[in-house]
């Protein structure tokens, strides 16, 4: 029996989507028919693909993934469409589906240092209020061009997509990162903005021999929380550092930067550094500490959680502490759901790692709470050392640090040393895995 | 962004839009692409009532 079965629009559509081209495509064909994108990882596990098709129950898995194992347990109906079928020869185009700013674009799994991600659905307008107000900050030119090194599943990614088709400018896309890579990517395509996350950053620095191409005039930074040390020799190196805070919910930044103010950002340990925030963007603090965000290019809610979105009066309470400036600028301490009680004292875990980063022995670090006796909870840090064949390279010697550098309750109480910090793709270290080195 | 993207290819057609290696595709290009594979997604047919079976599927 033959009968039609095409996608409509409103349809839900779960794309695989490597950093390419065809993925590219993919994302603007599905928006052009009006349909809702749900870019997935190339390497998602097929159980976890199969858990995402259950929960969101799309019409249709693009994928070229020849493993069946995907769209088993999928929601019964699934279309699976192979991503690397051609285009038919003569196939008309279609007229693009009516702008409407409230339809749904895309849907986002949230990539945070929890175990069960949220689903994001962020409208066209959402979108495009976060692509006119990034572009505004930045002062984009149709002369930019963009590296894309960053998952399309990730906002941070996806979202430099829509700039550019907002301002007309060129995406240069990276299969898979890798820093000589980019380097060579940043020169050869006369790159002038990108996205890294910090380990990305460090890596694109080291491996650069320090000196940044001549046409870069702006290096987004986010994802995770850069270590002041680690922003200040790619400044110094002359990289033009753009250090953001910003969140799925948000169509991804919120606050960030002027490149002509890099020269004057300050980063330390001790005091976050002041974000600006995006035009349209309203930021404040809730008695509990946690920032609150409004703006058009924020969320209604998460998909299947609506009630945990915005309130009535469009304020979203985010994950992320930190304090607001008279000048509106913000300054991000830390998670709002990552500080423990250590003998009554309330400790950032955050804090702690970022402050075991001056420590001239510690290259990288992570931090949890562990239960305690007698304090309640006590830190315990996983550390990268700079120097493992050091004979300083020894347990008592980071407590003797600690004792010099830090107050009581920040000190770790147990250490790890491990080869590298387990951290997700956006660079994140993934709490429970850090958890477990204690365990 | 639909309407941006066509809007995109109406004023600038022969900007650059993506680039990947030695492949480019400029906004008249892209737009040609994505609006003549959302034609496909919108027109295409089955053959069989299987969850995973269609003319734009692959065959399992």
């Amino acid at each position: 029996m033959l009968y039609d079965r095409g996608l409509r629009t409103d349809d839900r559509v779960v794309l695989e989507a490597p950093v390419t081209l065809a993925s590219a495509v993919w994302v603007h064909a599905l928006l052009w028919l009006g349909a809702t994108v749900v870019p997935v990882a190339p390497s998602l596990p097929p159980n976890d693909c199969a858990a995402l098709l259950r929960r969101l129950a799309p019409r249709a898995l693009i994928t070229s993934n020849s493993s069946p194992a995907a769209a088993q347990g999928g929601s019964r109906g699934l279309i699976v469409i192979d991503a690397e079928k051609a285009i038919e020869p003569g196939t008309a185009p279609l007229n693009p589906a009516a702008h409407d700013p409230a339809r749904m674009a895309t849907i986002l799994m949230t990539s945070g240092s929890s175990s069960t991600p949220k689903a994001v659905p962020l409208t066209l307008g959402n979108h495009a209020a976060s692509a006119a107000a990034v572009a505004q900050r930045l002062g984009t030119a149709t002369t930019d061009r963009w590296l894309l090194c960053l998952p399309l599943e990730h906002i941070g990614g996806l979202a430099i997509l829509f700039r550019c088709v907002l301002a007309g400018t060129a995406a240069v896309l990276m299969p898979r990162f890798d820093a000589a890579g980019v380097n060579d990517q940043l020169k050869k395509q006369r790159i002038t903005l990108t996205s890294l996350v910090p380990s990305m950053l460090d890596a694109v620095v080291q491996n650069g021999n320090g000196l940044p191409p001549p046409d870069l005039r702006g290096v987004f930074i986010g994802g995770a929380p850069a270590a002041p040390e680690l922003l200040e020799n790619a400044r110094s190196a002359g990289w033009p550092v753009l250090p953001t805070w910003g969140m799925t919910e948000a169509g991804s930044q919120l606050a960030t930067p002027a490149p002509a103010t890099v020269a004057a950002l300050e980063f330390s340990a001790q005091s976050p550094v002041a974000l600006p925030p995006l035009s349209g963007v309203e930021v404040r603090t809730a008695s509990s500490g946690a920032l609150q965000v409004r703006g058009p290019m924020l969320f209604s809610g998460y998909l299947d959680d609506a009630a945990s979105g915005p309130d009535a009066e469009g304020w979203f309470t985010t994950g992320d502490r930190g304090t607001v400036e008279a000048n509106g600028s913000v300054r991000i301490a830390g998670r709002i759901d990552n500080v423990i009680i250590s003998g009554g004292i309330n400790v950032s875990l955050d804090s702690v790692a970022r402050r075991l980063l001056d420590c001239p022995l510690i290259e990288d670090a992570a931090t949890v709470g562990v239960e305690d006796r007698r304090w309640g909870q006590r830190v315990a840090a996983a550390v990268v050392v700079a120097d493992a064949e050091s004979p300083n390279a020894r347990a008592d010697a980071f407590d003797d640090w600690s004792r010099r550098h830090l107050p009581p309750a920040e000190r770790p109480a147990r250490w790890r040393f491990v080869d590298r910090i387990p951290r997700g793709s956006s660079g994140k270290p993934l709490g429970p895995a850090v958890r477990a080195l204690f365990e | 962004m639909t309407a941006w993207l066509a809007g995109a290819a109406q004023r600038q057609p022969e900007a650059l839009a993506l680039v990947q290696g030695s492949k480019r595709l400029d906004y008249a290009e892209l737009a040609g692409l994505a609006s003549r594979r959302a034609a496909m997604l919108r027109c295409f047919t089955i053959v069989a009532c299987e969850p995973t079976t269609g003319s734009c599927s692959k065959r399992r």
